[in-house]
């Protein structure tokens, strides 16, 4: 046995404690059975431990309920105000989630998880605040009830016979770094009760006689610490994984269940998550879309319930196939599934019942290894449950009344023809008349126009005519056997023209895309094609839009662009820069802000989010399923199409740069060439000149003096250029791969005629890298640093120059054991035209500030201090990428 | 005046053009002016010069475009004299065949040096297998390069460099035209190795530093081979 495999439980827990790192937001839960056994109590006992040690908390949320310990405790802690919310002339207090997030600290405490947010605030449940301060890395203590959890709230409606409507999803309790069990047995929280210790409020009574019953409360008890201790051991698993350690469990174990679009399927999924918690495996939630028909109520219900199984961790498999039992096998081999769930059949509909048995038994004899579990749904609870009842849409009574008239109208021809045709060819006629009914209306009004036929044409024409009597057996089997095939005509055709009901609607979806992807993207202007856009919309889903764009800052737009048909009100702003920000759809039938009067969705593109599309439907209306899809198909195709037309001025503007660049350099170079060609013309003039006059000894002094003044000018004129090019942005480093010492000597060459009465020592490193540098742009600065140097040195003395390259970096040293720089000048030295109080005649002032120049253009510096020895010091530095000549790959 | 050598000036500005000839003639030049490039191409083509100075800012066409068209059937010296004085600029006419490269405004003794060094041309391989400047001496026939009468060995790059910088003695070769002759079209870009062979090759066969460099750096531009008599 390794000292690995030898530690206790709670020396790995205490392992997983340290191993966490420290900076990241820490989510702690108190968990109690019920309200009463000092959660709250213990929440701030911490806070003010961790206080005391220094951290920074504050208290979010906390509930008093006039408790005096509570308040006693509440006293020492800061605490971010709680913000106050007007609702329909009730002031309401919540937490103030914005000067948490602003205040920043470390860690917030936050009482009761499960509380419901004051309508119109930011998210309805407390939780959600919580998440977003957790994303916010800000670390977060709360409270929270067994009773509150997603997956309990069955079982505690058993045992307690209360619904409870506040959940937390057990995703939440997931995300928590730690559960702190606060236990108290049923008897001393019985004599808390008495004591008055426990805040029930006005349903003091009530609640006293039924939840807080003992066996309630021991069921309770019960239920908090089997969940905290599976909490326990599933770290305590974690950890031992971790360390490669074998253990009890099973492995790969892995649960699947199959959901169906009913609302039963709700608590199977919960008990499936319950299941799957106590085994520590994962889970799969499967549906399988078969032929039965999904008209938008049951696609509703199917939405919900497979946004349940996310809620509680589960994992989404659709698929879809004729025949479900296969299908599910197939999936759960795929998945390694070990134990496979599914509802027991409802007796609703006897068809429906026997389907059901016939696939689960089918499931059953071919499972082989998988176990199968088939489970009890309880109903009653999630039908009390659901928020919205959805009743299925009835057909108008108008499709019976066009049955009936229908059936009248065959009836009379029927009455016509049978003396020519005989009463056989008659049904014939009735049948048409269900299948043309079949194709244009509802299942019912077609069933019953069937079945008005069927007797219609025995009570008619069936002899003996006028009584529902049949005499033959052939009359017999031909009445059974039209009422069937009328009835199934009725059906398929009822079912073909749902399904084309549905590609239809798909259709129409596609076409409003490609519409507006059409009249949008082709807009010759933007604000034509988003008008276009927002018009568009308008009309598909019959609402108000309007459009928020980014502002070039990359901050939300306070106006709406003025394709939008509504202006947004202050308050409605904030909703869209919510969305904004945190790139996800708020306002109405969102979890964020859902009292908003808008629906607002960020129009997310490729690289950033463009904006926000406001949609503002009629008070009562609702956006259903595949409305909401095709909005936010919508946000989409807006946001790239604002960020093309984004990119498209970007690169104009990077054009129209590129255009004045090269009309600076254009005329930079015609000023150069007109100032040039005069001095060149000179100088070669005194060049004959002085061939001319070799022999006048006075001529060729005067000619000589010209040419030092020419010269002189020459250079002032490069000088004046260099410091224009400079200034006009047009100096760009070429970089290129040079050697130190070409550079040095380089540049010793420039200014040998300076350096003439000097004397010149260089210190360079042996074997220096090369060095990617603008060789000329280097090689000028260095030489201008020189003739400075020069200028200032008496004759005979000496000037050194050192090189060297480390970190990264080229370092060029000038020093000279010249006067040095007074105290006051060497802030200004680099200034453009500043010259020495001291200076000789014949400089311009522009040769150290062409060196700042060029040496910022290669993005290093230059700066300059006097040597304690005396004389002054330049010293280049400039950031270089290196390369030594052994790690060049030769290849001979 | 037969064994005089011509010299064509093809500049727009009519001073430069006029001071030149002075300093030209003065020289021992024959001087022909051609104002633009178009007429000096056709002086080219019927004077047969000994040596070109060709301006880049013409009016009609521009230098290097007049270059392009020269070396089409000609390989007459070529020496650029302009204001224009960036490295690229500069690169860009060498590459285009001009043999050397003097900035406006100029010095007229220096100007007068590199003529005759331009003109000076070293016949091809083909004609000469024989190198020798100073004390470097290179047997095209055998590869065998000897400074002071003492064999050096050289890799098959380094020698490639070399034959380059020879066949061109006294003329800037360009960092591109070497990369291209020694290691094919691709190259152009890898500069680095160009750096690590020339600094093998000035070890193996120049002396010490100090003195004066027999193949010498041309900032931002490439090198050139000082032939032993300019040192």
């Amino acid at each position: 046995m390794t000292e690995e495999e030898s530690k206790s439980p709670d020396a790995l827990l205490a392992d997983l404690r340290v191993d966490e790192p420290p900076r990241q937001a820490r989510f702690k839960i108190f968990l109690g059975m019920c309200p009463g056994v000092g959660k709250t109590y213990a929440m701030l006992r911490s806070a003010h431990q961790l206080l005391s040690e220094g951290v920074k908390v504050v208290v979010g949320a906390a509930e008093t309920h006039g408790r005096d310990e509570i308040v006693a405790l509440l006293e020492g802690l800061p605490s971010v105000p709680l913000r106050s919310v007007e609702y329909q002339g009730i002031t309401l207090h919540e937490m103030d989630l914005d000067s948490i997030l602003a205040a920043r600290p470390e860690i917030v405490l936050v009482d009761e998880l499960a509380h419901t947010n004051a309508p119109e605030s930011r998210h309805p449940k407390r939780y959600q605040d919580v998440l977003e301060l957790l994303d916010a890395s800000i670390s977060v203590y709360s409270t929270l009830n067994v009773q509150h959890i997603e997956s309990r709230l069955d079982v505690v409606r058993q045992i307690t016979g209360v619904t409870v409507t506040e959940a937390v999803p057990d995703s939440v309790l997931d995300r928590a770094d730690e559960i702190q069990l606060i236990d108290l047995t049923p008897e001393e929280l019985r004599q808390r009760l008495k004591e008055g210790k426990v805040y029930l409020g006005d349903r003091a009574q009530l609640a006293g006689q039924r939840f807080f019953r003992h066996q309630n409360l021991t069921a309770l008890r019960e239920m908090s610490l089997r969940l905290t201790a599976e909490r326990a051991d599933q770290e305590v698993r974690e950890a031992m994984r971790e360390r490669h350690i074998s253990g009890p469990w099973k492995a790969g174990e892995r649960l699947m269940l199959a959901v169906s679009d009913r609302s039963d399927s709700e608590s199977l999924i919960r008990w499936t998550r319950r299941i799957a918690g106590e085994l520590g495996c994962p889970w799969i939630a499967v549906h399988v879309e078969s032929d039965d028909t999904a008209d938008s109520r049951t696609m509703d219900q199917l939405t919900r319930n497979l946004s349940l199984v996310r809620q509680l961790g589960g994992e989404v498999v659709m698929t879809s196939g004729r025949n479900v039992s296969e299908v599910l096998l197939r999936i759960a081999h795929e998945q390694n599934v070990t134990q496979i769930v599914v509802g027991k059949p409802q007796t609703a509909s006897w068809w429906r019942w026997l389907k059901g048995w016939w696939r689960i038994n089918r499931l059953i004899r071919r499972s082989g290894p998988i176990d199968v579990y088939v489970v009890q749904a309880d109903r009653t609870i999630t039908a009390s449950k659901k928020p919205v009842q959805f009743k299925k849409a009835r057909p108008p009574l108008y499709e019976f009344v066009i049955a009936g008239l229908g059936v009248a109208s065959v009836t009379a021809i029927a009455l016509m023809l049978e003396p020519v045709t005989g009463y056989l060819a008659v049904a014939l006629l009735y049948l048409l008349l269900v299948v043309v009914l079949g194709a244009q209306l509802s299942l019912g009004p077609v069933f019953s126009a069937a079945a008005l036929s069927a007797l219609l044409w025995n009570f008619l024409f069936i002899p003996p005519h006028f009584t529902f009597y049949i005499g033959k057996v052939h009359d017999a089997m031909m009445f059974a056997m039209f009422f069937i095939v009328a009835l199934a005509m009725g059906h398929l055709t009822g079912r073909l023209r749902t399904s084309e009901l549905a590609e239809r609607k798909r259709e129409q979806r596609t076409a409003a895309l490609y519409e507006l992807a059409h009249q949008a993207a082709f807009a010759p202007e933007l604000d034509a094609g988003l008008r276009a856009a927002v018009a568009h919309i308008e009309s598909i889903v019959e609402a108000k839009a309007a459009l928020l764009l980014r502002l070039p800052d990359h901050t939300l737009a306070k106006t709406a662009h003025p394709a939008s048909s509504f202006n947004l009100s202050e308050k409605e702003q904030s909703v869209a820069a919510w969305a904004f920000s945190r790139r996800l759809p708020a306002g109405r039938f969102t979890d964020t802000l859902p009292d908003s009067a808008a629906l607002y969705l960020p129009l997310q593109a490729r690289t950033a989010v463009m904006g926000v599309l406001c949609v503002m439907p009629a008070k009562d209306r609702a956006f259903d399923t595949s409305e909401r899809e095709l909005l936010e198909a919508f946000a989409v195709l807006i946001g790239l199409l604002l960020e093309k037309d984004h990119i498209a001025a970007a690169l104009q503007r990077a054009e129209i740069l590129e255009t004045s660049e090269h009309l600076r350099r254009g005329i930079l170079d015609t000023v150069s060439h007109e100032l040039k060609t005069p001095l060149a013309a000179v100088q070669a003039g005194l060049s004959a000149l002085e061939q001319q006059t070799k022999n006048d000894h006075a001529q060729n002094e005067t000619v000589g003096e010209i040419k030092i003044a020419v010269r002189r000018l020459s250079r002032v004129i490069s000088n004046l250029l260099e410091m224009t090019r400079i200034e006009a942005g047009v100096v760009q480093a070429k970089l290129d791969w040079s050697d130190v010492d070409e550079v040095v000597e380089g540049a010793t060459e420039l200014a040998a005629d300076a350096l003439s009465k000097c004397k010149l020592t260089v210190h360079i490193r042996e074997n220096l890298p090369m060095v990617k540098i603008d060789h000329l742009l280097i090689e000028q600065s260095l030489a201008n640093l020189l003739v400075n140097a020069a200028s200032w040195s008496g004759p005979g003395t000496t000037i050194s120059v050192s090189a060297d390259v480390s970190g990264g970096e080229l370092q060029l040293i000038v020093s000279d054991q010249g006067p040095g720089i007074p105290h006051a000048e060497i802030a200004h030295i680099f200034e453009k035209f500043y010259r020495g109080a001291n200076a000789r005649p014949g400089g311009t002032g522009l040769g150290l500030s062409i060196v700042d120049g060029f040496v910022r253009a290669h993005g290093g510096s230059v700066r300059a201090a006097n040597r304690p020895e005396g004389g002054a010091e330049f010293q280049i530095r400039l950031p270089v990428e290196t390369l030594n000549e052994a790690d060049v790959e030769l290849n001979d | 005046m037969s064994n005089k050598a011509t010299a064509i000036v093809i500049d727009d500005e009519g001073q430069i053009r006029k001071l030149l000839r002075v300093v030209l003639e003065e020289s021992g030049y024959h001087v022909v002016e051609a104002e633009t490039g178009k007429s000096g191409l056709v002086d080219i083509a019927t004077r047969q010069p000994d040596v070109v100075l060709l301006d880049l800012g013409l009016p009609d066409m521009d230098g290097v475009a007049v270059l392009k068209r020269l070396r089409e059937w000609s390989h007459v010296p070529v020496l650029i004299l302009s204001v224009r004085e960036s490295a690229g600029q500069k690169v860009a006419a060498l590459d285009a065949g001009a043999d050397d490269y003097v900035t406006k405004p100029f010095d007229t003794t220096e100007l007068l040096a590199r003529l005759r060094a331009i003109q000076r041309r070293v016949p091809d391989a083909a004609e000469k297998a024989y190198f020798q400047t100073g004390q470097l001496a290179i047997d095209f026939s055998s590869r065998s390069v000897t400074v002071n009468g003492r064999e050096v060995k050289l890799t098959a790059t380094e020698y490639g460099l070399l034959r380059v910088l020879a066949l061109n003695a006294g003329k800037v070769v360009t960092h591109s035209h070497l990369l291209r002759a020694v290691w094919g079209p691709n190259a152009t870009e890898q500069s680095q190795y160009l750096r690590v062979y020339m600094n093998h090759l000035r070890k193996k066969i120049e002396l010490p530093r100090g003195k004066q460099r027999l193949l010498k750096t041309e900032s931002g531009i490439g090198y050139r081979l000082v032939p032993g008599d300019e040192n």
